[in-house]
Order: C-alpha cells, then sequence, then structure tokens
C-alpha cells in the first residue's frame, strides 16, 4: 500500500470505490471528487475482489474493463489501487463527515486533477503537479492591482491583469495589503496615525499596480502583503501581462534586467544602456519597463544633500522615471521582450529570464518584426530553443 | 481599470505608432478563420453536425474565441413581409477567462457573482443588437430566401457564442457570422402543388426537400455581408500641470486590445460590405476610464476623416484576408445535409 501512496492519476481516474453496505471507505480529500456509481455497473461477480476492495479505472468504463484501462493509462499499476481493511471499520470518528455518504448507494472516488495521490488512513487527496490557482507563499512577488481602499488596508487582486487579458485566473485570491506594511514616504519610521488613513490614496488608489512580498498567509489563505522594501512599490510607465502562475517558477531574483537586446542600428538615446527590466511575479502578472539608467541616479545623488536617506533618493528617481517618456526604440525593446514572453505562454515554456532572452535574441536574430513574433509559425520558430 | 501610468504608456505607444504588441495603428492581429472550406490550411474542421453552416474565428493562443452556427428552417413568413426570409440571431457571451464588452471594460474583480452574470446578459443584448442594426440588415438578399412566397420561407436560426475575447468583440463576431453565412448551405426545396384551390379541408400542399448536397446553395447575398471595423480613439492624457489647456493629440487605431480599449476615448464600430459601402455606424462612447483620460464620448471633429479612412482601408484589408485565405471549395461535406429541416 505504500507503494500506491504515490501514484500518479489522471482527472477522472477512479481512485476508489465503496459500498452502502460497507461502512468506511474513504473521506473525500482535495483534489478529488465523489460520484455515485451507475446503476448495473457493478456487482457482476468480482470474486477476485472483496466486497470492500476499490477498484482503480477511469471513470465510465464498465467494471469488467476496468483493470485493463487503468493498466493502459497507468503503465506497470496493477488492477488494485487501495484497499480498506476491516481495521479502517471501527474508525468511527470521520464517519459523519464522508461527503455524500449521506445518499444510498456505492460510491466512487474520482481524481480532479492530474498529480500524485496521497492519502491519510481514509483521507485520500490528490496533489496537483502544477495549479492553475496560485496559491502564495510566504516571500513571493507578486504583481498586483488595488482594486479597494479602507478599513486602514489596500485590497490587492493578484489576478492583476483586467479581468479579460490572456490568463485563466479569475479564480485568484485577492491579498490585503495593510497601511503597516508599507512605506511612509520619504522612508520616516513611525506609528500610523489616522492622518495617513485618510490619505492612503496619496500612496495608492485603486488601480494601480504594485509589486509586493507575501508577508503571510493566514489559515484561510488569505495573503497578506507588505512593500517594506525599496524594491517594492508602485509600477509605472511599463507593460504588464499575464500568464498562468505555474509557468513562473520559483528563483532567487525576481527582479531581472534583460541586457544585450540592443542592435547596432540603435543609436544612443536618453534612456541610456537600453536594458530592459522584468519583473517576474509568481502570481503570473509580468511586468516589463526600462531600467532606469545609472546616470540618472548620479544626477539626482548630486543635487542632493549626501545625507539624505536611500529611500528619498529612490523615490525621486521613480518620479524620474514616470515621468519621462520612452523612446521609441525603448519601446520597441518592451514590446520585444512582451511578445517573446507572450510567445513562452503560447507555447507552455517555463519563463525565466533566460528563456525571455533566448527568444528575444531568436527573433532579432531572424530579423523578426516585433508584430509578427506572435505569429504561430513565427511562435514555434522562436521558441525553439527552450524546448531543447 | 488601468492606471493613468499605464494608460499613458499605451497611449503613447500608439502615438509613436507602436503599439505594446508592437504592431502599427492599421495593423490586425494574425486572426484565424475555421470554416469547414479553406482549402488553403490544413485545417478541415468540418461545420457543425445538425447546422448548416458554421465557422470560428480564433487568435492563436486563445484569447479571442468566437464559434459561429447557422441553422435553418422553413417556416411561415410574417404577415408584414410574406416574401422575405428571416434571420434570428442568438449572442451567448460564456467569457471562459476573458472579457468581451461593448458597453465598456467590465471591472468584473470583486464583483459579485450575481451582477456579473446580469452585467453579461446585458452585454450579449449589447452585441446582439448592435449586430442586428449594423449587420443583419445587409446580410443577406432576404427575398431570395423565401422557398414559397407567403407561404414558406428560410428562418436562419444564428447562434454565435463569444467564448473569450480579447477587445473589438464586434469585429470578431461580424467575421464569425459573415464566413458562417458564407459557408452555409440550403438544400433544394420544391413547393408542389397537388391539391386543387378550392378544395380547401385537404391541399396537398407540399415541399420536397432535395437531399442531393451537390443541390444545395448558399443563401444569396451572403458574399456582401459587411463586416464590422472598430475604430478607437485614444487622446494624450491631460497633463496635470496647470496652465492653458493644449490640444490633446488623438490617434485612431484598429483591432484595439483589451488594454487599449480600456484607455480609448471613444470607439466607432463602422460597417462595410465588400464594395466599399458603408453600411451602418455605430458610436460607442464614454468608454474612456473614468479619472484617467475619458471625458465623455466626444470625439474631435478632426479626427473625423481619420475614422473614416481607417475603418476604410481597414475593411478592405480584411475583405482581402478573408478573400486571399478562404477560397471556397463547395465540395466534400455530403454528412452536412443530416440537417433536420423543420418544415411548419
Amino acid at each position: 500500500m505504500d507503494l500506491l501512496s504515490q501514484q500518479f492519476v489522471l482527472p477522472g481516474q477512479v481512485l476508489a470505490t465503496s459500498h452502502s453496505e460497507t461502512e468506511g471507505g474513504f473521506l473525500r480529500g482535495h483534489g478529488t471528487y465523489v460520484e455515485l456509481v451507475p446503476e448495473g455497473g457493478e456487482d457482476e461477480g468480482d470474486d477476485d475482489c472483496g466486497n470492500d476492495v476499490m477498484v482503480g479505472g477511469m471513470a465510465g468504463v464498465s467494471k469488467k474493463k476496468r483493470p485493463t484501462a487503468w493498466g493502459s493509462g497507468g503503465g506497470s499499476a496493477q488492477g488494485e489501487v487501495m484497499h480498506t481493511d476491516g481495521s479502517d471499520d471501527k474508525d468511527k470518528d470521520g464517519e459523519d463527515e464522508v461527503e455524500g455518504q449521506t445518499s444510498k448507494g456505492p460510491q466512487r472516488l474520482i481524481a480532479s486533477v492530474a498529480g500524485t495521490v496521497e492519502r491519510v488512513n481514509k483521507l485520500i487527496s490528490v496533489i496537483p503537479l502544477s495549479s492553475s490557482v496560485y496559491t502564495g507563499q510566504v516571500g513571493d512577488l507578486v504583481v498586483g492591482r488595488i482594486v479597494g481602499v479602507g478599513g486602514s488596508r489596500w485590497k490587492v487582486s493578484l489576478a492583476c491583469s483586467p479581468p479579460s487579458s490572456s490568463g485563466s485566473n479569475g479564480a485568484m485570491k485577492e491579498g490585503q495589503l495593510p497601511l503597516s506594511g508599507v512605506n511612509l514616504p520619504g522612508g520616516v519610521q513611525r506609528i500610523r496615525t489616522s492622518e495617513d488613513v485618510l490619505a492612503m490614496r496619496t500612496l495608492f488608489k485603486e488601480g494601480d499596480l504594485l509589486t509586493c512580498e507575501i508577508q503571510q498567509v493566514q489559515n484561510d489563505g488569505t495573503l497578506i502583503l507588505h512593500t517594506r522594501s525599496l524594491r517594492y512599490g508602485k509600477l509605472e510607465n511599463g507593460v504588464l501581462l499575464t500568464v498562468p502562475p505555474s509557468l513562473v517558477g520559483r528563483r532567487k531574483n525576481h527582479f531581472v534586467t534583460l541586457k544585450g537586446l540592443k542592435t547596432s542600428a540603435d543609436a544612443v538615446d536618453e534612456d541610456g544602456e537600453g536594458d530592459v527590466d522584468v519583473y517576474l511575479g509568481l502570481n503570473g502578472g509580468i511586468w516589463i519597463q526600462r531600467t532606469v539608467p545609472s546616470e540618472w541616479e548620479e544626477a539626482i545623488r548630486s543635487d542632493q544633500d549626501e545625507r539624505a536617506p536611500l529611500a528619498e533618493t529612490l523615490q525621486k528617481l521613480r518620479h524620474r522615471h514616470a515621468t519621462t517618456r520612452v523612446s521609441r526604440s525603448m519601446r520597441e525593446r518592451i514590446a520585444r521582450v512582451r511578445n517573446a514572453v507572450e510567445c513562452l505562454r503560447l507555447v507552455h515554456c517555463q519563463i525565466s529570464p533566460d528563456s525571455i532572452e533566448a527568444v528575444a535574441r531568436a527573433s532579432l536574430d531572424a530579423g523578426v518584426r516585433v508584430a509578427d513574433m506572435l505569429l504561430p509559425e513565427n511562435v514555434v520558430k522562436l521558441t525553439e530553443v527552450t524546448r531543447q | 481599470m488601468p492606471t493613468s501610468a499605464e494608460a499613458s504608456y499605451v497611449v503613447e505607444s500608439c502615438l509613436e505608432d507602436l503599439r505594446i504588441d508592437g504592431r502599427s495603428r492599421n495593423e490586425y492581429r494574425p486572426y484565424t478563420v475555421t470554416n469547414g472550406q479553406s482549402s488553403t490550411t490544413a485545417v478541415q474542421a468540418p461545420s457543425f453536425i445538425l447546422s448548416n453552416g458554421s465557422s470560428r474565428v480564433h487568435l492563436p493562443g486563445s484569447t479571442t474565441e468566437v464559434v459561429c452556427s447557422v441553422k435553418a428552417d422553413l417556416v411561415h413568413p410574417s404577415p408584414s413581409k410574406p416574401s422575405e426570409g428571416m434571420i434570428g440571431l442568438n449572442v451567448d457571451l460564456s467569457l471562459c477567462g476573458g472579457g468581451g464588452s461593448v458597453i465598456g471594460v467590465s471591472s468584473s474583480v470583486g464583483a459579485a457573482g450575481q451582477s456579473q452574470r446580469r452585467q453579461q446578459r446585458e452585454e450579449e443584448s449589447q452585441i446582439a443588437s448592435l449586430l442586428q442594426r449594423l449587420v443583419l440588415p445587409h446580410a443577406l438578399n432576404y427575398e431570395q430566401l423565401a422557398v414559397w412566397p407567403g407561404k414558406y420561407v428560410w428562418r436562419l436560426a444564428v447562434d454565435l457564442v463569444i467564448l473569450r475575447c480579447d477587445g473589438c468583440v464586434l469585429d470578431t463576431s461580424s467575421i464569425a457570422l459573415r464566413e458562417a453565412l458564407r459557408n452555409t448551405k440550403l438544400p433544394k426545396v420544391q413547393a408542389v402543388m397537388e391539391g386543387k384551390e378550392s378544395n380547401e379541408g385537404s391541399s396537398k400542399n407540399d415541399l420536397v426537400v432535395d437531399g442531393d448536397f451537390s443541390k444545395a446553395r448558399s443563401p444569396a447575398g451572403a458574399d456582401e455581408c459587411p463586416l464590422v471595423v472598430t475604430v478607437s480613439v485614444l487622446s494624450e492624457p491631460l497633463s496635470t500641470t496647470e496652465g492653458e489647456p493644449k490640444r490633446r493629440r488623438s490617434v485612431t487605431i484598429i483591432d484595439a486590445r483589451t488594454e487599449e480599449e480600456a484607455c480609448a476615448s471613444s470607439r466607432i464600430c463602422v460597417s462595410a460590405d465588400p464594395t466599399g459601402m458603408i453600411c451602418g455606424v455605430h458610436t460607442v462612447g464614454g468608454s474612456g476610464t473614468d479619472g484617467c483620460i475619458g471625458d465623455g464620448s466626444s470625439i474631435p471633429l478632426a479626427m473625423l476623416n481619420d475614422v473614416i479612412g481607417a475603418a476604410g482601408s481597414a475593411a478592405e484589408n480584411l475583405f482581402n484576408l478573408t478573400k486571399k485565405t478562404f477560397s471556397t471549395n463547395s465540395d466534400g461535406y455530403g454528412s452536412l445535409l443530416k440537417s433536420h429541416f423543420l418544415v411548419q
């Protein structure tokens, strides 16, 4: 049985069946659902299996065929998936919690996601390989959009796009950014007053995009966010795009700078080096903007008092970035990076700095126009590097 | 609900003629149309079983997906127009994780399920009524749909399902509608009059449906069915600095993405037919996000020429595109005529 506890299953696969006569059976865990076994589809004299045996197979396959169906689907696995022996029957505690157990008739437990089966006593659940819904972990960088201000906290939607664009992340959770979780302008450290509460909209207002970190995951899954680092904060003058969260892996650094997207034809412009910054939010929000040139920082520093805090400098730098127009060649690079990410999304490849750069590079080398990167034939061609 | 910072990037990109996905102002995205008859592509998807014609418009990567099906019934004509056929249009907006709004940006983030559903129904009826006004009057030659004037006419039930849509929902819907109508096959129906006119009680008037697929014809005038081109007008954001109001620069774009649509101060839907005639115009106003750049649905008068020009050239491109890619060859699919023709 230990062997079977780590079995890989596909959606629709029968994990277990139980008969109404027998007390016991299973408890429905995550990633599974309970279904009544259709009439006539059972009790056809399966002598080799006991009365309370659970037979694996695909739902909807008649019982006689189940073992073979299972064999073809799961490779070397045998017909039997799980077996609850009599000792489990005496375990009366969880009996009332069994969902759907009130209805009469044999039931079966079916996997609703692809993943590995995990079993704790009678509780059978399937741990999905990659979750389509983002569940946060402490320390994750996320890109969110403010959807509400009030109660000394901001409500942040982590489905950060308008509900329209690409990803299918409508079911995503909202996060909470408490007032105590942000840096006050100028970087002053003090207790938040009621005036601060009234002035919350000067920091972030509805519709604003921001990067933040997950500070805490509460028991009910609510995410508490914070922006108490100078790297986090409002996002301006750039492009957001959303991808399925499973495509963005956890990595050491989620603020990456892509260098070397400059073609020789590009003249040196006001954007300095012409690098592109990409913020990879683990919730699937990806923000692309220009890299703030180092000259700007120097210029601001030289203007300032030497003892001015770093926060103030960065604030000015941000303001300059937000108000300075992006040059055309930079826009083209940003669009190229954006389309490179889109290409990776289309072929469902992992989105990492390396893969983005590889696709963007490939498009430059092949001389593909930015808009043409999304033509189906080009998508396949350009992402070939990342699929090797 | 984009921020002003986001919106200004989008608008500035459009002003630079380099939109956020790298397109120029008058460039379409690579829409793919499957209508069961495209001989040029490898996709040879049959029409839906039980429908007389169908099509599917989608963008690779499925940010836009619209499916259309046409079913034909023989019905008694309406008393007001005894010698004309009918088209019934039904739009279903079943957005799975996509947006497709005509009214505006449905900011359904955090919206309760009930109101969201109501909003969807509202949008469905909006899309349907707009298509009814802009496309349907010119979609077909209605008189040719009469089988037996005064007695039996064809009624085409058009079902349009918008699975997801990334901007320009009317444009894609009209492409799907046009392509579905164009590959609709109506069987040859002959009226047989046996009974005498005087003998009212037992008139044996009957219709004979010819099962031969090769004799089935497309409804007349389907090739002249117009397409809708939505031209979005984006205006430069108001500068926050005080001073005398500068003239804001505006720009027109076609085939806007959702992000661009959200930034548009107004949108003009122009329906044009292949001969270059404008069949209808509708302005969708006030779609600009409040507080950002939208100030009602006003269009600068000087933009009107741009709008018409953009719509004209876009429509021309679109028709050329559809002609090239979907050159029809009307053989095969004999099984299509499995459909049941309801004779009432």
